[in-house]
């Protein structure tokens, strides 16, 4: 639908006294866009879905304060929108609506994201989504990990939240545009994907791993080369220590056996049960799978 | 076979004897020294590994 200059221009203006006492977009001034209610998510969604790109930019270059007021605008609609989704999706009703309708955000005028920047990224998320929308059908997958990809949108678009909230408060219109801004919201709008969620999710556990196997590998070498420690008193060295000697003295031969077969298999083969036992923060994590592994926890 | 000397500070007097008891049932040779703070230092010395006569010859050979 095509709107005349005059209308569309009124219809900003409406906007924008609307939107007054919710935004204070006062001047250079910045706060953070708070979920709006649905009477005016559902007059930005109406307004956006009838105007280009092209006249927010008109509007937002005029200066920092209405590039931010329009900034906010569209940030309140992805809130709302992710919103709508996120609650779809934790009811397991999301199977055919996965990510967003780029509609509803009312930036998907063909003519408006031809001429955009923001038209790669946007073609680029909808083919990702529409790929692999036949694999998040599973009610196994919706049910096992819902909760870990949720968190992977919040986290992801929190973190992109951020940064454009802190381009908005100390950039002025010169340093960061209102097309950039608006890519900038676009991009935030297509991490409350599962796509990007399943992204981050998957390159977070393959970093963790990564960092775990270093640790590993790092904390080994240096256990067995501990000689000079200081006393640490754990609930987990004294387990040990009861079972190594019952009376506080004596050595109970076969307990020794069994806690020097398990040091043998962890890595810590040259290394002095006295010293594993009592000794040194480091040897905690070996502490706690050794009390683990021998059973020790009800002693 | 654990060799060199091996070494722990701030020992409180209560885990004295399980220390020490400990170190020595591995072979070390144990020393207690006092602290200011009324805790111990206990350093164990255990023997160096004497090489066989059969592992001194092979290790000629290589």
């Amino acid at each position: 639908m095509i709107l005349s200059k005059t209308k569309i221009n009124s219809i900003y203006i409406l906007l924008i006294i609307g939107l007054s006492s919710v935004f204070s977009g006062c001047a250079s001034h910045f706060t953070s866009a708070p979920m709006a209610d649905g009477h005016l998510t559902d007059s930005l969604v109406k307004t956006y879905s009838e105007i280009s790109l092209d006249s927010i930019y008109a509007q937002g270059n005029k200066g920092q304060a209405e590039r931010n007021i329009e900034i906010n605008k569209l940030l309140t609609l992805s809130e709302h929108n992710y919103q709508e989704f996120r609650n779809k999706f934790y009811a397991g009703n999301a199977e055919t609506q996965l990510g967003f309708d780029w509609i509803s955000l009312g930036l998907s005028t063909a003519g408006a994201l031809s001429t955009g920047g923001a038209a790669p990224i946007l073609s680029g998320v909808s083919a990702a989504v529409q790929g692999a929308q036949g694999k998040f059908n599973s009610r196994f997958f919706l049910e096992k990990t819902t909760e870990t990809l949720v968190n992977g949108m919040d986290t992801l678009r929190a973190t992109k939240k951020q940064l454009i909230i802190a381009k908005m408060a100390n950039l002025d219109i010169n340093e960061y545009s209102t097309e950039e801004g608006v890519r900038d919201v676009l991009d935030y709008h297509a991490a409350g994907s599962l796509v990007s969620a399943l992204v981050l999710v998957a390159a977070e556990s393959g970093q963790a791993k990564q960092t775990a196997e270093t640790e590993l590998k790092v904390t080994e070498d240096e256990l067995a080369g501990i000689r000079n420690t200081t006393f640490t008193d754990t609930k987990e060295g004294q387990l040990l220590q009861k079972f190594r000697m019952p009376d506080g003295v004596n050595i109970d031969s076969k307990n020794e056996a069994r806690i020097r077969d398990w040091m043998d298999r962890n890595g810590l083969k040259d290394q002095s049960p006295t010293i594993f036992m009592t000794g040194d923060p480091r040897f905690d994590r070996k502490r706690k799978k050794a009390v683990h592994d021998l059973n020790l926890t009800n002693n | 076979m654990l060799t060199g000397t091996y070494s722990i500070k701030g020992v409180p007097t209560a885990n004295l004897p399980s220390v020490v008891a400990g170190f020595r049932s591995e072979g070390a040779t144990v020393t207690t020294i006092p602290q200011d703070d009324g805790n111990w230092t206990v350093i164990a010395v255990y023997p160096e590994t004497v090489a066989s006569p059969e592992t001194r010859g092979a290790e000629k050979h290589t």
